[in-house]
């Protein structure tokens, strides 16, 4: 149950406020998730007014702030369509003016596309206070250990790299039971991201080329059964779908030559 | 903490909770546009309001978060255009769109939809059909398809760009056959017209007008729903927008084990606990077995209900009663409630249910049997039914065909969750403002529970937000009513949705097993059908949900030739208790669970005899003049009696839905059912056909009373009871056909048993059919009235009129002679200057019998081949309901069905773990269609003229749900061969299938 509400004016203010133990705060993003918890008593401290809202593109990455809403995110005409089309599947036009980048990837689950493609795309994370950057993918398998920081104010990844995805779901705008998110940079590196099964979307392949990527997302779900769907269904498809999802990245290599 | 809050252009100083979250805060300020749905992470988006013009939910956000916002609703568009001496510029252009369209059905989520249309049109003026659905999807509407809001959008966008717009009430009728198009373009895509852009808007059916109908002035006409001015507005027309001083808010405390004996409950601590003003359990109640079914006297089921009871049967059974000053301190005092369970050995599969050694789920001694119920074996009811000589018939069979079919439990869904307000009113009776679908059964079922005689409780049914069968059933009334008589206090009980899932009523799930004999040329000789159906843990709706399945399903194919003149059918059914939640009413009845089977076993078998499946079904499919097989053998509970079906346009409907899908160039067109480029695509194409009913002959019964008011206008009191569908419109539009006036000189008000009518209430698909018939009669009645004072009123003028050659027309008596009285002076008459009497009427209406609609469902999918995952791209229907009293109306409950069958289809169950645990609790793991993923709707309707009914109406309501499922199984089987048995088709289903191969 949520006891006081803080709105701090700046990103000092706020670090300065979530740093004090004593006082049980958590950050309070868009609202689409803390407003209902319940149980133990909590404070909260609204970040609507830090500033952490801007997208900057730069030579060869593009930083989304935290608190950047989804439809920033879509009305945004540097963010790559791929992006957009992951976050119109995960989440309605409501969800979309409330969710922020850094509340979705704190609290979205393995069955979200945006946070599996943004692991493939080995996003970097900006946590304060310190300013460390932490790679997703080194964080995500630990985040129900906690934060790297106690407020994520960026999130970074570069533009080289082509990538696209592939899901399963009942309906096309249900929570995908599989999810395959592929990257490829001109260097050959190929890194493949599951979702659809757990609390967090895993990496099934980081390496120098893309040989080898069927095996690795079977893998990668070997034992990734559960009420939804049968660790053989995941297995067997997550490796198709990598592999159409490298045809797809090929594809558009070759028509940028 | 204090805070400013700018809602609707306005400041509002005011002191909050910090937890508060921003809905709560707008409805207690009145603004009882926003609705909740009872969710809690904004899957519904009932509760949108517009934080700085972009649409948000406001069960989630905080009110805290609000301060510097613009916060909007619906209160601040519109207005009713008449607002007396004051100048009112009526409704907003978007709210009339939606009342002008048809969008609006229950109205639940229609100010939500308003709200986020004003926003999308705000910042682009010239959205295409695709936009508008990314706009609306996230507000779920279990009514409507979506298919008008998303016209009803783009009308209002032409409006305001200041382009013409065609009428609504403009019919597409079609002759023998109408043109195909297989590109019909994107929605609201720009037409060009000779005096500049006219945007398309394609509310109306495509309709197939049946030859004896003469034009009428309203019947047959798109008349704005008489409710959807209030509904667009937002006003507190459902039974939580209400206040009252000193309202205490009901929880319950559910059962967290599938099977337990209560042996201890200790309250001290919840009654402790400040605010709290009681705590009720079983032993503070009186035990009274009941059933909490819906239906006519005598309940056609086993009483096995109460209130509270010290055994619990289901995960979310009821434990106690808690009521408090506030939301908060009752949820708190539940936590406070210490129970000592017993935890017995439960029963999930219904197949053991009726073994040996199985637990017994109802063991207590005031279990009251009804017809063959045996609860010593599990068993809440059981059908025996043969027809003709079923052991002959398959003897003659050239060919015996069997297989073993399962659907699954789900959920009605509607958006506005179950909710009842009690209290005692000047007269200490009780009042329940209940969201029901028979509130004259609610008070007759409820008034033994409480103590009380049915004389002293009063119900009223407010607007609904949707029942589709979940609102058949005294579920939520003698919750508040126990804790109103407790405290003497009002009390509002509102089911969150997490309750919904877990305590209240969905489909019963069966397993089925057919057995079909037939002659090589196709001709079935026999069929036989065997339904195990779960009923939960309590028995409501046991018998008579699951005889319909066999109704229904099994009347359709009766065989032909020599077959045809004596069918041989068999259904058998035993209906089982496990300790599920409860299975109910839902939308169908227990048809849609029996057409799964019965469609995809007509697949099989024209596909295995190499027949054309299409003719194979019409060869053996009833006829008009033919008797309902199932007649002379069952009826619901009550006595059989023969019925001649005199209409069926079942073959029309076939031959108007497959030009419309396009059936002849893509059934057996190998290149149609693959995809360019994508091999891992394969398209496939599918039909279904299917009846239904038209309410319970010889039992269901409405009544209706008119009476005319000083200016010519009637009110009309009716106890049906409008869930949505248009009902109460339709009800009206028949009225005002009769009586010679518009639509909007009828006002309707439904439901109140202190007031109006008897009415058994919405189901059964019977509400135009027998309450209209009510209708109907009772304005002729008050027709003959008039006549007979105009007749008097022209001879004291010196004109002679006989009655029977006056005219009731465009408001006026009309004499052969061509003198006129006007409505207004003829009231006046009789209700001021001489021999004075009140021109009123009451009537009701019985039917001896339930003529059946038919319909032909088709439906086109694509498969990927890969992972098994099914998108359903077209869903045509042609459907025979008689004739349409209101197109637009009808056309919504086709679209709203086959919406919901869609789901049932593809995406809806509901699964427990070995635990009786369910895994569904929200609309997240529970996925209705949003309006972004919809495939294509079509609706036709292919009139007849049912002779029993006034204006040769039948049912249009139920039959919708009927035949998606099949369609959609029938075109997965044609894209990639997979034969799917159950439903829905998940994709590692047909991933199996295929790795079987």
């Amino acid at each position: 149950m949520i006891g006081e509400y803080y709105r701090p004016a700046s990103l000092e203010e706020a670090v300065t406020l979530l740093t004090d133990a004593k006082k049980n705060l958590r950050p309070l993003g868009g609202g689409t998730n803390i407003s209902r918890m319940k149980g133990e008593r909590f404070s909260v401290v609204d970040l609507q007014d830090i500033g952490i809202d801007k997208i900057e593109h730069h030579e060869r990455d593009v930083s989304v702030g935290a608190m950047v809403r989804f439809d920033s995110l879509l009305a945004h005409s540097g963010i790559h369509p791929e992006i957009k089309r992951a976050v119109q599947i995960d989440t309605s036009e409501n969800i979309r003016n409330m969710a922020t980048l850094g509340g979705w990837l704190i609290t979205s689950d393995a069955r979200s596309i945006l946070s599996t493609l943004l692991l493939a795309l080995d996003c970097k994370i900006t946590w304060k206070p310190g300013g460390e950057q932490v790679s997703i993918g080194d964080w995500y398998p630990i985040r129900d250990q906690g934060m790297p920081g106690v407020l994520m104010t960026e999130v970074e990844w570069q533009i080289g790299p082509q990538f696209v995805f592939e899901y399963v779901a009942r309906s096309p705008k249900d929570r995908p039971i599989l999810i395959v998110a592929v990257a490829k940079w001109g260097s050959g590196r190929t890194r493949i991201a599951l979702g659809g099964f757990g609390d967090a979307p895993v990496i099934a392949m980081d390496g120098p080329q893309s040989f080898g990527a069927d095996v690795a997302s079977q893998d990668a779900f070997y034992e990734a059964g559960d009420q939804w769907a049968t660790a053989a269904y995941r297995r067997d498809v997550a490796s198709k779908l990598a592999m159409r999802c490298l045809t797809r990245i090929d594809q558009i290599m070759e028509s940028e030559v | 903490m204090k805070i400013v809050l700018n809602i609707n252009h306005q400041e509002y100083p005011l002191n909050v909770p910090e937890r508060e979250r921003l809905l709560d805060t707008l409805r207690k300020l009145g603004l009882f546009s926003v609705k909740s749905g009872g969710c809690e992470k904004g899957e519904c988006g009932a509760c949108s309001v517009l934080f700085d013009g972009r649409p948000v939910n406001s069960c989630t956000m905080l009110t805290a978060q609000a301060e510097g916002h613009q916060i909007e609703t619906v209160e601040s568009l519109g207005q009713h255009p008449e607002q007396g001496w004051k100048k009112s510029t009526g409704l907003h252009i978007i709210q009339q769109s939606f009342v002008d369209t048809g969008a609006i059905q229950c109205g639940y989520c229609t100010p939500a939809m308003v709200l986020v249309s004003k926003a999308l049109l705000e910042r682009n003026p010239s959205p295409t059909g695709e936009q508008v659905r990314e706009a609306l999807s996230g507000v779920l509407c279990r009514c409507t398809g979506y298919l008008k809001p998303v016209q009803a959008v783009l009308r209002a966008a032409a409006i305001l760009r200041g382009e013409q717009v065609p009428p609504i009430d403009e019919p597409i009728e079609i002759g023998e056959a109408f043109e195909i198009n297989l590109d019909p373009g994107g929605e609201g895509t720009p037409l060009k017209s000779g005096g500049g852009t006219v945007t398309e808007t394609r509310v109306f059916p495509k309709l197939k007008v049946v030859d004896s109908f003469s034009p009428m002035k309203t019947v047959g006409h798109a008349e704005p729903k008489v409710d959807a001015v209030k509904l667009v507005q937002g006003k507190p027309a459902f039974a939580a927008d209400f206040e009252k001083r000193d309202l205490l808010f009901a929880k319950v405390l559910r059962s967290p084990h599938a099977h337990a004996e209560i042996k201890n409950i200790d309250t001290s601590k919840a009654k402790a606990l400040p605010g709290v003003a009681a705590v009720l359990t079983w032993q503070d109640i009186p035990r009274v077995v009941y059933s909490t079914a819906g239906q006519s006297h005598p309940i056609p089921g086993p009483l096995d209900s109460f209130s509270l009871d010290k055994k619990v049967r289901f995960v979310g059974d009821r434990v106690a009663f808690v009521a408090a000053e506030t939301p908060e301190t009752a949820e708190a005092a539940l936590a406070l409630i210490e129970v000592d369970y017993d935890v017995l050995p439960h029963l999930l599969d219904p197949a053991k249910a009726m073994e040996d050694g199985a637990p017994i789920i109802h063991d207590q001694e005031d279990y009251v049997n009804f017809a063959d119920s045996d609860p010593s074996r599990n068993l809440a009811a059981e059908i025996r039914i043969d027809i003709g000589n079923v052991a002959q018939g398959f003897e003659e069979a050239d060919h015996i065909f069997t297989a073993d079919y399962d659907v699954p439990k789900v959920q009605q869904a509607h958006i506005e969750p179950h909710v009842v307000v009690t209290y005692w009113d000047e007269d200490d009776r009780l009042v329940i403002r209940t969201s029901t679908q028979v509130p004259f059964h609610v008070r007759r079922q409820i008034a033994p529970v409480l103590g009380l005689p049915i004389k002293r409780i009063r119900v009223i049914k407010p607007r609904i937000g949707g029942g589709f069968g979940g609102k058949q059933e005294v579920l939520i009334e003698d919750v508040a009513a126990h804790l109103t008589i407790a405290t003497g206090k009002p009390v509002i009980y509102e089911m969150t949705r997490e309750e919904e899932f877990i305590g209240s009523r969905t489909r019963h799930p069966m397993r089925i097993s057919l057995k079909t004999g037939v002659k090589a040329d196709g001709t079935i000789t026999a069929n036989e059908m065997y339904c195990l159906s779960d009923t939960g843990a309590y028995g409501c709706h046991a018998l008579t949900v699951t005889g319909n399945t066999g109704h229904k399903a099994m009347a359709l194919y009766v065989g032909d030739g020599a077959y045809r003149e004596k069918p041989n059918i068999r259904f058998y059914a035993d209906v089982v208790y496990t300790n599920t939640v409860p299975s109910g009413a839902y939308r169908g009845y227990g048809v849609p669970q029996g057409f799964w089977p019965v469609e995809r076993h007509m697949e099989t078998i024209s596909h295995e005899l190499g027949l054309d499946p299409i003719a194979f079904r019409l060869k053996n499919a009833l006829r008009s003049g033919e008797l309902h097989p199932f007649s002379t053998s069952w009826s619901e509970g009550r006595e059989p009696q023969p019925e001649t079906i005199y209409t069926i346009g079942l073959e029309d409907c076939v031959e108007q839905g497959r030009m419309a899908i396009g059936w002849d160039q893509k059934f057996k067109n190998e290149e149609w059912h693959t995809v360019p480029g994508k091999p891992h695509l394969r398209k496939g194409i599918g039909v279904a056909m299917v009846m239904q009913g038209t309410a319970i002959p010889y039992l269901d019964m409405g009544g209706a009373s008119i009476k005319m008011n000083d200016d010519g206008s009637f009110n009309l009191l009716v106890g049906a009871t409008d869930l949505g569908t248009g009902s109460d419109t339709v009800l009206a539009q028949m009225a005002a056909e009769t009586l010679g006036i518009p639509v909007e000189d009828i006002l309707v008000y439904s439901s109140d048993t202190d007031f109006t009518p008897f009415d058994k209430g919405a189901y059964a698909s019977s509400t135009t059919y027998i309450s209209g018939a009510a209708v109907v009669k009772a304005a002729e009645k008050v027709a003959e009235r008039i006549r007979a004072r105009a007749a008097k009123m022209f001879a004291d003028s010196g004109i002679e009129a006989d009655p029977i050659a006056i005219v009731l027309e465009d408001r006026k008596a009309c004499a052969p002679s061509g003198e006129e009285i006007s409505f207004s002076e003829i009231a006046l008459n009789s209700l001021h200057q001489e021999n004075q009497e009140q021109i009123m009427a009451v009537a009701s209406h019985v039917s001896p019998v339930a003529p059946p609609p038919f319909a032909a469902q088709f439906a086109e999918v694509t498969v990927d081949t890969d992972s098994g995952m099914v998108m359903v791209d077209k869903l045509v229907m042609a459907v025979d309901s008689g004739v349409i009293i209101n197109p637009v109306t009808a056309s919504g409950q086709i679209e709203g069905g086959m919406t919901q069958s869609l789901g049932y289809a593809v995406s809806e169950e509901m699964v427990y773990d070995e635990l009786g645990q369910p895994r569904e609790k929200d609309f997240v793991d529970y996925h209705i269609f949003r309006a972004d993923e919809m495939p294509e709707l079509t609706t036709i309707f292919v009139e007849t003229y049912e002779p029993s009914h006034p204006y040769g109406a039948k049912a249009v309501a139920e039959i919708p749900l009927d035949g998606v499922a099949p369609a959609v199984g029938n075109a997965i089987f044609d894209a990639c061969g997979v034969s799917l048995n159950s439903i829905p088709a998940l994709p590692e289903k047909i991933w199996r299938s295929l790795n079987a191969k």
